[in-house]
This record gives C-alpha cells, sequence and structure tokens, in this order.
C-alpha cells in the first residue's frame, strides 16, 4: 500500500499559476499540505478552485510553478497516490456498474473492491445496470463510492455536495469521513461551506486565483466567534 | 446522542462539553469504555481528527484513560467526577444570578425569587391544583444546592 | 497497457460486430438470391422463382455495397470520435489512470489498425462469398488461370499485392495519426476545442501536403525514368522487372514518407498529451 514519503510533505505548490489566453485562473499559489487533514478550498465559482484540483491531478499543466505530491511532479506515479472525483460524470454510455468497478479494480491497485461493492449494494444499485440508466444523484454517488473505495494519499474532491438534496449531502459526508485513509488527506472543494464545516480541519479561501486566506477552522472559530460560513460570506461580499 | 453544535466556537470544546454531560448522566458510567474515535466521530458528524482533539483535551482533564488494550475508558474516580460537575453546577447557578441581575434582582431577591418558584408557590398561580408544577422547578430540583 | 487495450476493444466491438453481423447477413442474402436466380447452364432467367430471386438480388446486391460503404466511413467516423471523446468528460476517467500517454497512444492506434483491417477482410470475405455463389466455382478457376498466366509472363502479383497493402496500410496509418494529431493539439490552440482541432487538423493537411509535394519533386526524377524504361522495352522478362521496379519504387517512397510523418504527428500528439495537456 501507498505510505507517505515523511521526507516531503504530502502536496506543496510553488508560485504555480495557470493562465488560459487572456484569463489568469490560479496566480502564484503556493501551498503546504500536510497529511491526515480534511482540508476544505472554499471560495465563490470561478475563483480557481477547479483548476487548481486539475492542476494536481494533472489533468492540465502548469503555465507556470511548480507541482509536488509528496515529492513527486504530477505524472502516472502520482496518479496512483491521488484519487480525484470531478464534478463531471465520466463514464462511458457502455459500461455497466460492474464494468466501472473492474476498471477502478484493473488499474488501481489500492482500490478495494470489496468495500466499493457494500457501498454500491447499499445504496442499491444493481451492479448489471448500466451506468447512463440510473438517475444523476446515484451515478455521483456511484463515482463517489469508486473514488473513495481507494487506499489513496490524497483525495480531491471537486464539488461533492454542490445540487445535492440535504441528505444526500450527509451521506456524501459521512462516506467521506468514513473511508478516507487516515494517512492522507482530503482536499474538498466547495462554495456550500455551512453543511462542511464540522468535518473540516484547515481551510483555504480561494479568490480571484488567489489564496486569500489558509487556517484551521477551530481558529477561525475562536478569533472571531463565528463560523467559516460567515466569515466566508463576509470576506466575499461582492 | 443528540450532537448539535453551534457555529460560533471550536466543535472539539462543544464536544468535550457533550461527553462530559454524557459522563455525569451516567450514559457513559464510570470505568466504560467510550466506543473509538472513528465511531464517535460518525456518530457526530464531524472529522476524526477533530474528535480525537477533544478525547485528547478530556484525557488531559483525567476524565479519559487510554487502556492498551480496551481503548479509552472512563475515569473511575469518583472525586474528579464530583468536581466536574460541582463546576457545572456553579457555573448554572452563576449563570442564574447574572441573569436575574440583569433584571434587576440583587443576589437575595434572586434566591427568595428561586425558593418561592422552586417549591410552587407561584404567587398568581394560588387557586390552581397543587399539582400544576413549572418544568422549570422540575430541573432545578435534582441539582439544588444547598445555599445558605 | 494490455488492459487499456482490453478495455478499448470491449467499447468498439459492440458497434463492429454489430455492422459485421449485418454485412454478413446481406452478404448471405445476396448470395443466395443470386445463385437461386441464375440457370446454372444458360445463364438466362426463365422461371417466375428466377425473376423474384433476380430482383431480389438486385436489391440485396444494392444493400450491400450501401452498408460496406457505411461500414468503412463508421470505422473511421469510430476512431475519430472516441479520440476526442478522450479529450472531453471521459477524460476525466482515463488520463486520471496511472497510465502514460504513450500507452493512450499506442492502444488507440492499435486497436484502429486492428479494426480497420479486420473491416477490411470482412468485406473481402463477403465479397468473395457473393462472387463465389453467383458466378460458382468456375469463376475461381478462371482466376486461377488468370493468375499463372500472369505468373508465366514473368509478374510478380505476388509482389504488387503486397505493395498494395503496405500502401494501404501505410496510408491510413498516417490519417489516423493526422487526426489524432489535430485532436490532442485541438484544446490548447483555441478557446472551442472543436474550433481548435479543425484548425489543427487543417494546418496539418496543409503540413503534409507541403511535405509531400516537397518529396515529389525528389522523387518524380526516378519515376519517370522508370516509367521511361517501361514504355521502351519489349521483352516480356525485361518489361515485368521494370513494372516491379515502378510498383516497389513508389511503394518505398509512398511508405516512407507516410511513415515519417506518422511518427512525427506521434510525437507531437505525446508532446500535447503529457506536457500540454489542457482537459476542459
Amino acid at each position: 500500500m501507498n505510505q507517505v514519503n515523511p521526507a516531503y510533505p504530502l502536496l506543496q505548490t510553488q508560485n504555480l499559476t495557470k493562465t488560459f489566453g487572456n484569463i489568469t485562473a490560479l496566480y502564484n499559489v503556493n501551498i503546504i499540505v500536510p497529511p491526515g487533514r480534511i482540508i476544505g478550498l472554499l471560495g465563490p465559482n470561478g475563483s480557481g478552485k477547479t483548476t487548481l484540483i486539475k492542476l494536481v491531478s494533472g489533468l492540465l499543466t502548469p503555465s507556470d510553478g511548480q507541482i509536488w505530491i509528496n515529492g513527486i511532479a504530477p505524472g502516472p506515479k502520482t496518479k496512483t497516490l491521488v484519487s480525484y472525483l470531478p464534478d463531471k460524470l465520466y463514464f462511458d454510455s457502455w459500461m455497466k456498474v460492474r464494468d466501472c468497478v473492474a476498471l477502478f479494480a484493473d488499474f488501481y491497485t489500492d482500490f478495494d473492491r470489496s468495500k466499493a461493492t457494500d457501498m454500491l449494494t447499499a445504496l442499491g444499485v444493481d451492479l448489471k445496470q448500466s451506468f447512463r440508466s440510473l438517475s444523476k444523484g446515484t451515478q455521483e454517488k456511484v463515482q463517489l463510492a469508486l473514488v473513495m473505495s481507494r487506499q489513496a494519499l490524497l483525495y480531491l474532491l471537486d464539488e461533492p455536495i454542490g445540487g445535492v438534496d440535504p441528505a444526500s449531502r450527509d451521506y456524501i459526508l459521512e462516506t467521506i469521513i468514513r473511508n478516507y485513509n487516515e494517512q492522507g488527506t482530503v482536499i474538498i472543494s466547495t462554495h456550500l461551506i455551512y453543511d462542511i464545516e464540522r468535518v473540516l480541519d484547515d481551510v483555504i479561501f480561494l479568490m480571484n486565483g488567489m489564496i486569500e486566506r489558509v487556517s484551521s477552522v477551530d481558529e477561525i472559530r475562536y478569533q472571531t466567534n463565528k463560523s467559516v460560513d460567515e466569515v466566508f460570506r463576509e470576506v466575499f461580499r461582492c | 446522542m443528540n450532537w448539535l453544535f453551534t457555529t460560533d466556537r471550536p466543535i472539539y470544546v462543544q464536544i468535550v462539553e457533550l461527553i462530559q454531560r454524557m459522563i455525569l448522566s451516567g450514559f457513559y458510567p464510570m470505568g466504560s469504555s467510550i466506543p473509538s474515535v472513528r465511531v464517535l466521530a460518525l456518530e457526530a458528524g464531524v472529522n476524526p481528527n477533530t474528535m480525537q482533539k477533544a478525547l485528547a483535551e478530556l484525557e488531559n482533564m483525567g476524565l479519559l484513560h487510554t487502556m492498551r488494550s480496551s481503548g479509552r475508558v472512563v475515569t473511575t474516580d469518583q472525586w474528579l467526577i464530583m468536581q466536574l460537575r460541582d463546576g457545572i453546577v456553579n457555573n448554572y447557578v452563576e449563570n442564574y444570578f447574572s441573569g436575574m441581575l440583569s433584571l434587576g434582582f440583587d443576589r437575595n431577591a434572586a434566591i427568595e425569587q428561586f425558593w418561592t418558584k422552586a417549591n410552587g408557590d407561584a404567587v398568581f398561580d394560588s387557586d390552581l391544583d397543587a399539582t400544576t408544577e413549572t418544568d422549570f422547578a422540575d430541573s432545578d430540583r435534582t441539582e439544588e444546592p444547598t445555599e445558605v | 497497457m494490455l488492459k487499456l487495450i482490453k478495455y478499448e476493444l470491449k467499447a468498439t466491438a459492440r458497434i463492429f460486430l454489430i455492422a459485421y453481423a449485418a454485412l454478413i447477413v446481406v452478404s448471405i442474402f445476396s448470395a443466395v438470391t443470386g445463385a437461386s436466380s441464375q440457370n446454372s447452364t444458360s445463364g438466362m432467367i426463365t422461371t417466375q422463382g428466377q425473376v423474384i430471386s433476380s430482383i431480389l438480388y438486385s436489391l440485396a446486391s444494392i444493400i450491400f455495397v450501401i452498408l460496406s460503404m457505411g461500414v468503412t466511413v463508421v470505422t473511421m467516423i469510430i476512431f475519430v470520435t472516441r479520440f476526442y471523446r478522450m479529450f472531453g468528460s471521459e477524460g476525466y476517467l482515463w488520463f486520471s489512470l496511472p497510465v502514460t500517454a504513450n500507452q493512450h497512444l499506442i492502444c488507440k492506434v492499435l486497436v484502429a489498425l486492428f479494426w480497420t483491417i479486420t473491416s477490411f477482410n470482412v468485406l473481402l470475405g463477403c465479397a468473395f462469398m457473393q462472387i463465389a455463389s453467383v458466378a460458382g466455382i468456375g469463376f475461381f478457376y478462371e482466376l486461377a488461370d488468370l493468375w499463372k498466366s500472369i505468373v508465366y509472363q514473368g509478374m510478380h502479383p505476388v509482389l504488387w499485392i503486397v505493395c498494395f497493402m503496405i500502401l494501404s496500410l501505410s496510408s491510413i496509418t498516417t490519417s489516423i495519426m493526422i487526426s489524432y494529431a489535430a485532436i490532442a493539439i485541438g484544446p490548447s490552440m483555441v478557446k472551442s476545442r472543436f474550433g481548435g482541432t479543425m484548425l489543427a487538423g487543417l494546418l496539418i493537411v496543409i503540413c503534409t501536403q507541403f511535405v509531400s509535394r516537397i518529396m515529389s519533386t525528389f522523387t518524380s526524377n526516378t519515376l519517370a525514368q522508370l516509367m521511361d524504361q517501361l514504355n521502351r522495352i519489349s521483352s516480356n522478362a525485361a518489361f515485368s522487372a521494370a513494372l516491379d521496379d515502378v510498383f516497389v519504387y513508389t511503394t518505398v517512397v509512398s511508405s516512407l514518407m507516410s511513415v515519417i510523418v506518422s511518427v512525427a504527428l506521434y510525437i507531437l500528439a505525446h508532446h500535447f498529451m503529457s506536457k500540454r495537456l489542457n482537459l476542459a
């Protein structure tokens, strides 16, 4: 199984910048992320959260700056350490649920197949169903189940609770807490902070592609006697 | 157990208080073992790290001990528990007095009010049945200190 | 990488097998109706049954031709669309796998080639089947005789067939690589992925045309010489040798060019997939 190399932080970015033509999505992002945390990547839509996550997962290449996942630059090696849940649905139309499971099992050595099938059964999903035939909410939960069944070092969840009913939100948060590898770290990006606050250790505020602040949830509450959600609203007030 | 948190204070502080209640109320009796961090965290819907922090704090206070084989165990130190209860009761009392003070009652007047209300001798309810006691009277009776 | 190939085949097999099945069914139908519409001795249509058969046969032949064209077109479309979709939403799955860009590319190219060759074989087989049943075994005997006489004259039809195969293979590979390279470069060019891909494709095609023009200026002389030789020869042996030369020369030059272009495009596509990936 994957072990964190203690010589390096779990995730580090240095002067990370990403531009798309004229648009700067991320600018000069410098963060160091230790293992064993649940971190919220918070910011309004368009603040660069998804861009940052995609850069770390290797789906985008930086315009400038560096990324290291446990000392390694993004590539096939880091993809064995990183479990990424995008906010898109990404399975091929021909695939049945059990094909999706088989795919994960085939390519990811840290995938726990029985855990995944248990989760899917608990969701009431028939493995022989085609992925496309499931409701959108169920599809998202299936993807979440697969991602969380990996013993990864870094989980990147992009808006896992966006557009989901409150009961499902609780289910999703519970799934995350229950299944993540405690040696690793979970980074959850969202703009819905209220529901997720009690689950977070630390938060990173991202505004217009730049880091506005990095802090622990406790620190914020101690210093301001307010919830992170309230502080966020103040900071990002239009 | 209902894990309800407010948003203005760190969660782990609130968890500490809640678990203290659970110990005092006998939900987790003295010497009994409590569930693991993970299980508690799931139940409370919080980050395991947060739960861990709270439990560590309770250990610092001496209310919990870590046993190598059976996880965390509630203390059997009766004196400590009494201290804890006493501390909380003191808080209640002080809260009562400061609340009453804001209504214009000084300490003695507050005590008088207390006795009157607690014994069901409400000034306006003398015509009613003796059985109509307010909830207020009930909840205070169990923790009633002997004030002189 | 084998696993990648497995999934790629699985994903594409469905469509192809259906297409092949349809093709084969129609071929069988056509073969049967064709055969039954003939009078074995005079080759004339006489009975009423034969009239119906011949009508059905014509219908079946037409459908077969349409289907064949369809299959060829579909084959090409499938690869391009699959590769294109890999840079869309599905890319989130595939590019998150711990797999190198090389493995992705090679897998896709190999599978594309595999199906192309298979499709060709199936088409050929079906065509033969129909010809065999309609024209009878006699046709093949005549074909064999023709072959023997060609060889007898000192020519090497085997060589021609081999050259033809090499040429087709290399040109197919080049077309595949052109589309793949365009798709890989597309997202990085213009805001719209589709527009970028089209633009990249256009540029690539222009470049390859340019390169081939340059190449032809070098080779046209030699080719002209060889053709010239062909015209001036009288004896059969020398004629066939010269003909072989023409074929071989053309094949070598063309396929070499194709290979070079394909390799260059592969490197280009790989670069964009590994160092300049920009998944929307």
